[in-house]
């Protein structure tokens, strides 16, 4: 099934492969995607070249957990393999910034007026593209508005054993649009992959139920028009990262 | 990563552990030490009783505004003596902590002036000090809130001041507040573990 309205940018990330495997596994479909491309050799935020340190049985036994129903995609298959496997009309952007003037126009030219967002890590939308008069649709990784910014959900994990996702749509304020809908999830068994696997696996699952309630109901229900308090997290030192994967053992 | 990060704090408070005596150093920085030693619990490394009693003379916090340029060593001089004498975190305090810690955080250097609007930094960006009295701030910061991110701005701020040399840092720091200041992150990260893991660490 086709969303209608609906289409999304996407970066070549472990989060984007996340959002494609579910929204096909679910049937809901964006009418056309734009792949911003990374042309440089390094890798950007929100890539990886390595295989998971999970293996496949692991895997499997996280995707039977119901609130990691999404961990389950193949880190390296291709976007374009994918995105053609299911019909979906893409185009690769000359850009890996979304708010390059290329990439831009390739949104203004679109009729639909709403896009999911998985761009590559640490980018913030300006306020070019943020006056377009399109929608973009972020799940941020955290529970809004306690914990925004970068890295939250390790620092969610280290206060309350717990992880969040948020769907909002983006404003000029990091992460303060509007909410959607948000999640909390428990620490998965296998802590060792968050970044790549459960970080988007939690996002992928609340972006499902976004889409699915804006299928039934036909517009976009919001649980919290403003997203003003909370504190704002910055990327959290290794030393506290490393104790926040190490609290599952508690 | 645990044992290596306490090995190479513990190494560089060995090399930090300084016979200054206290009636060196300035009075506001004595006041300091004697108050932190106090308000978090420490007091270890040096003599707090013949340190100053006198709360030093500082601008008030109100005196500063993000609308005028803000001189980066008064305000965390005001913060500090604030933090110490408060009893609660307060949204006063809260605020230009924060303030401070998106600074760092953005462009992980300090300056020693912000023009109006508190954005871009002017002026030298190498004054240690700086950075030392910042990690005090945030030792009170963590030690009232219990906000993990001041903890993680501080292991930012110890890292980078651990990463220079001796010599460097004596001209501008007391040796024993630097101490100081690492000695209560390392407890603040072992009661983290405590409380978070079942790691045990042999440290």
């Amino acid at each position: 099934m086709y969303l209608n309205d609906v289409c999304m940018v996407a970066s070549d990330t472990t989060r984007t492969r996340a959002y494609i495997y579910a929204l096909i596994r679910h049937q809901l479909l964006p009418r056309y995607v734009i792949l911003l491309n990374n042309e440089a050799k390094d890798l950007l935020p929100g890539q990886s070249n390595q295989k998971s340190s999970l293996d496949d049985q692991q895997l499997c036994e996280a995707g039977e957990d119901d609130f990691w129903s999404e961990a389950t995609f193949d880190q390296s298959a291709s976007l374009t393999s994918l995105l053609k496997s299911v019909e979906i009309d893409y185009d690769i952007a000359s850009s890996s910034d979304i708010n390059h003037k290329s990439v831009i126009r390739l949104v203004q030219r679109r009729p639909e007026s709403v896009f999911i967002f998985s761009g590559f890590g640490g980018v913030l939308l300006k306020k070019e593209i943020l006056s377009i008069g399109k929608k973009f649709l972020h799940v941020h990784g955290g529970y809004l508005p306690e914990y925004k910014g970068s890295t939250a959900n390790y620092y969610s994990m280290l206060d309350s054993r717990r992880m969040g996702a948020s769907a909002i749509f983006l404003t000029n304020e990091i992460d303060g649009g509007p909410i959607l809908l948000r999640r909390m999830f428990p620490i998965p068994k296998a802590t060792e992959d968050i970044d790549h696997i459960f970080d988007s696996a939690a996002r992928a699952k609340v972006l499902i139920e976004v889409l699915k309630s804006y299928v039934d109901s036909g517009e976009w229900c919001l649980d919290l028009e403003s997203d003003q308090d909370g504190d704002t997290y910055y990327v959290i030192h290794p030393v506290l990262k490393h104790i926040a994967i190490l609290s599952k053992h508690k | 990563m645990l044992t290596s990060y306490f090995s190479s704090r513990r190494k560089s408070e060995n090399l930090f552990n300084s016979s200054l005596e206290v009636e060196h150093l300035d009075a506001i920085d004595s006041f300091i030490l004697e108050r932190m030693g106090s308000r978090v619990g420490t007091g270890k490394g040096f003599n707090t009783s013949v340190m100053s009693r006198e709360r030093p003379l500082v601008d008030t916090l109100e005196e500063f505004s993000v609308n005028n340029t803000i001189v980066t060593e008064r305000v965390l001089y005001s913060l500090i003596v604030n933090q110490a004498y408060e009893s609660d975190f307060s949204t006063l305090t809260k605020t230009w902590v924060n303030r401070l810690v998106q600074r760092f955080e953005v462009s992980k250097k300090l300056y020693e002036l912000y023009p109006p609007g508190f954005r871009k930094g002017e002026g030298s960006s190498s004054n240690v000090k700086l950075y030392w009295l910042f990690a005090l701030s945030l030792c009170l910061a963590y030690s009232s809130s219990e906000n993990l991110q001041y903890l993680s701005t501080l292991l930012k701020i110890n890292d980078t001041l651990c990463s220079l040399n001796k010599e460097e840092l004596e001209t501008h720091i007391p040796l024993c507040g630097l101490q100081l200041i690492l000695e209560l992150e390392a407890g603040y990260v072992k009661d983290l573990i405590d409380s978070e893991t079942s790691e045990v660490l042999c440290i």
